[in-house]
């Protein structure tokens, strides 16, 4: 290692223990953005701490619970796990995540979509796990079409990683597509955004994959495990090693009003779908150019969705292998979660019962949905961050039959985005629907914007201040003999609106 | 009992960016309230796309790929549009609909031929390549208060001489129609009834007076079209809450 490297590492360690002596916080991202300033090249020198090898999770919902618990799979399998559990997900983040932990068989890094262009030719992952793309923080990104351009450049010029990826979404096909052409050589060197931009590609059969063999083995041994990463080799060189995850069938849900994607990338059409889940996810097809879900290698079904669980039959290449998973976390979202999460551990090797294991033990405490206790309610605190996130929630709350109360906080910082016009995109219409009897509080500090759209939804929302107040006026409420004394509440926040909710039930209430 | 005023919410698939499906549930909203019958259409498909029998028009913006299938479709009852335009329909268009209705818009940054409907034409950045992404005010003749909302476009539009915008920009952020020409500093369109700009919010949301502004005109020609007599002065409406969320972003950026 070069002096410039171990000069960023000692740095970084100085501010590692200043951060958390003197200003009494986690690590978060400094530690790594002193390294990175001194020695930029500073993560290629450090993926070397992972001695099987490295999976990095991308996707615009869901990152930081598939990352916890795919960490949490590999560490129940007996291997040591490394991971930026907390969700710094930008390069500082990362770095410091591999500054501060400890060599370890595996590497579990969540990653910021935009970054992984940056990031994976340093970190050479083995695998990509992609979740899905969905609307989040335009004003940042830009359009979807910049992320996938990042995402495919990312796996073009790192040709060693793998892809495991939602095949019912099909803004993460035509990234697969797109991969798979390049490693076949059907594609030219270089990819750029505008390459990707309208029906530049003639192929219509997405449904061709690598096809690893998977053996039972249990301990998430690498099928080739190379101590040299730099000629790691995963499968049999030349495959594209790209691997399709989905559901077999419809959960039917009713449908959201606003998706992402109903044009083909192809050929831009408009897609017909055998069967919408929700947002763009389902089984599509191009009428015109045939660009369909391609077939799955893992997959999902018998799904069943309850208030606070769910479970499915999750089985390996068309269905000659399934296990049945559980889980007392409930989402529908949270299907394809697992569902990743399955894939991933299948495909490097842990066992089922470690994966079982490691549901069953999941407590994450971040505030995803996270349960508390305050007084007699039982309050559920969750993050969503779009409205496909807000859509999937409402739906978790709306199956509650009794009165209940639900408190929105929406902010406008930079990692929120400044524009929150996609509140005008949930469907909170569903919500009065379904139960009359319910109070809303609006807080964030775009609490006025939350209690306008909530107005032309037909709900009389109050302003709050915090989550302390959402609690004294339930107390009002359970006086006055509007709610009885165990009614729910329902906290929904976005991202930067979290911590301080969190906080504020963390003192006032007990984690469940 | 007034026949429906009809709502026409053009392709609402593929154009439904940022939320600007909302100004759409506002109208309604907003007239439902007044006790005046409306009727949503959405005009799916391209065989939809007719105007004779509308009272107010509403096209949002997309991403690229979308926003390029529409305008061909749209391109093709252009007529329709146009008579429609020419009666004085009223109309309102929100950033990539408001670019396809000029002569040229930005496609993969391309300049590509739109509808040529209004006199305006969307370009290239001449001297940088930034998106014009921020919070905006304005200051609008059809408007008592400012008009606040969000742009984010990559295309900048350049007015043709005395083509009057919707608005000056009066925040310390946001830029408008674009950085660098004349009309710079300024957003959008105000043409007889129609209404382009690039704000979303949804832009009606937190302006009430402009959703009214169009309303009002939507059922003077609804009341020409069908013989009906809808009152043209509109009845006040507790606007509250819209005027405490305009008021917070307007404090925060004027």
């Amino acid at each position: 290692m070069s002096i410039r490297s171990r000069l960023a590492i000692a740095s970084s360690a100085i501010t590692t223990w200043a951060v958390r002596h003197l200003a009494h916080r986690p690590g978060g991202s400094l530690p790594g953005k002193v390294a990175l300033t001194i020695d930029p090249k500073i993560i290629s020198k450090l993926q070397g701490k992972f001695k099987d090898g490295c999976i990095v999770v991308v996707g615009t919902n869901g990152k930081t619970t598939t990352t916890n618990l795919l960490a949490d799979v590999i560490a129940t399998s007996g291997k040591t796990v490394l991971c930026n559990r907390g969700g710094d997900n930008l390069k500082n983040g990362i770095a410091t995540a591999l500054l501060q932990g400890k060599r370890s068989d595996w590497g579990v890094i969540e990653c910021d979509e935009l970054w992984l262009e940056k990031i994976l030719p340093e970190l050479k992952a083995n695998w990509v796990v992609l979740l899905n793309l969905f609307r989040d923080q335009l004003d940042r990104c830009g359009e979807i079409e910049i992320i996938q351009s990042s995402i495919i450049n990312a796996l073009t010029s790192t040709p060693n990683a793998g892809l495991i990826y939602n095949a019912d979404d099909p803004l993460c096909a035509y990234i697969a597509k797109r991969v798979i052409e390049y490693r076949n050589g059907d594609e030219g060197k270089s990819l750029d955004k505008n390459e990707i931009s309208i029906g530049k590609s003639t192929e219509t059969n997405s449904g061709q994959s690598g096809s690893p063999s998977h053996d039972d083995a249990s301990g998430c041994n690498e099928v080739e495990a190379n101590k040299d990463k730099e000629e790691t080799k995963q499968y049999v060189s030349g495959l594209p090693n790209v691997i399709p995850f989905g559901l077999l069938e419809s959960m039917e849900l009713a449908q959201n009003k606003v998706t992402d994607a109903t044009l083909c990338q192809v050929c831009s059409h408009l897609f017909n779908y055998d069967f919408r889940q929700y947002g763009q996810l389902g089984y599509y097809k191009c009428p015109n150019c045939g660009f369909h879900r391609p077939e799955l290698q893992f997959l999902a079904k018998d799904i069943k969705l309850d208030v606070g669980s769910l479970e499915f039959e999750a089985c390996n290449d068309a269905n000659e292998k399934c296990n049945h998973i559980r889980a007392k976390f409930s989402g529908t979202y949270n299907v394809y979660n697992l569902l990743a999460i399955y894939s991933c551990s299948q495909t490097i090797g842990c066992s089922f019962k470690a994966f079982q294991r490691a549901i069953d033990n999941f407590n994450p405490k971040n505030g995803r949905l996270q349960w508390y206790e305050v007084k007699s309610h039982e309050v559920l605190l969750n993050l969503a961050k779009n409205p496909t996130g807000f859509n999937q929630n409402l739906r978790i709350i709306s199956e509650d039959q009794k009165p209940f109360a639900v408190a929105f906080f929406i902010n406008d910082q930079v990692v929120d985005g400044h524009d929150i016009s996609w509140i005008w995109d949930i469907d909170f219409e569903e919500i009065v629907a379904i139960n009359k009897n319910i109070f809303v509080f609006a807080g964030g500090s775009r609490k006025n914007d939350l209690q306008v759209r909530l107005k032309y939804a037909g709900v009389k929302a109050s302003l709050v201040s915090n989550v302390e107040e959402v609690l004294s006026d339930l107390d009002r409420l359970v006086q006055d003999g509007e709610l009885s004394d165990d009614a729910a509440l329902y906290v929904i926040t976005n991202y930067s609106a979290l911590p301080p909710v969190r906080e504020g039930l963390n003192k006032i209430g007990e984690v469940k | 009992m007034a026949s429906p005023v009809v709502i026409a919410h053009v392709l609402p698939e593929l154009l439904n960016l940022y939320g600007d499906g909302g100004n759409v549930q506002i109208l309604k909203q907003r007239l439902l309230w007044r006790g005046i019958p409306v009727e949503v259409k959405r005009l799916e498909k391209e065989d939809d796309l007719d105007f004779e029998d509308v009272d107010l028009v509403f096209i949002g913006g997309a991403p690229d790929r979308e926003q390029k299938l529409a305008t061909e479709m749209i391109s093709r009852s252009r007529e329709s549009l146009k008579s429609y335009i020419d009666a004085d329909g009223p109309l309102l268009a929100i950033c990539g609909g408001f670019q396809i209705l000029g002569r040229t818009w930005l496609l993969n940054n391309e300049e590509v031929p739109g509808l040529g409907l209004l006199n305006y034409e969307t370009r290239r950045p001449g001297t940088s390549s930034d998106r014009l992404t921020d919070n905006i005010v304005l200051r609008s003749p059809i408007s008592t208060l400012p008009v606040v909302g969000f742009e984010n476009h990559a295309g900048w539009t350049f007015l043709d001489e005395g083509v009057v915008p919707f608005g000056e920009v009066i925040s310390k952020t946001g830029s408008g129609n674009n950085n660098e020409s004349y009309d710079n500093r300024a957003d959008g369109i105000l043409s007889g009834n129609i209404l382009g700009t690039y704000l979303h919010g949804p832009l009606l949301s937190k302006n009430p007076e402009v959703a009214d502004w169009l309303l009002v005109r939507a059922i003077a020609r609804h009341n020409q079209r069908t013989g009906d007599n809808i009152d043209l002065s509109l009845e006040a409406l507790d606007d509250e809450i819209e005027i405490a969320a305009n008021d917070y972003m307007v404090q925060k950026l004027i």
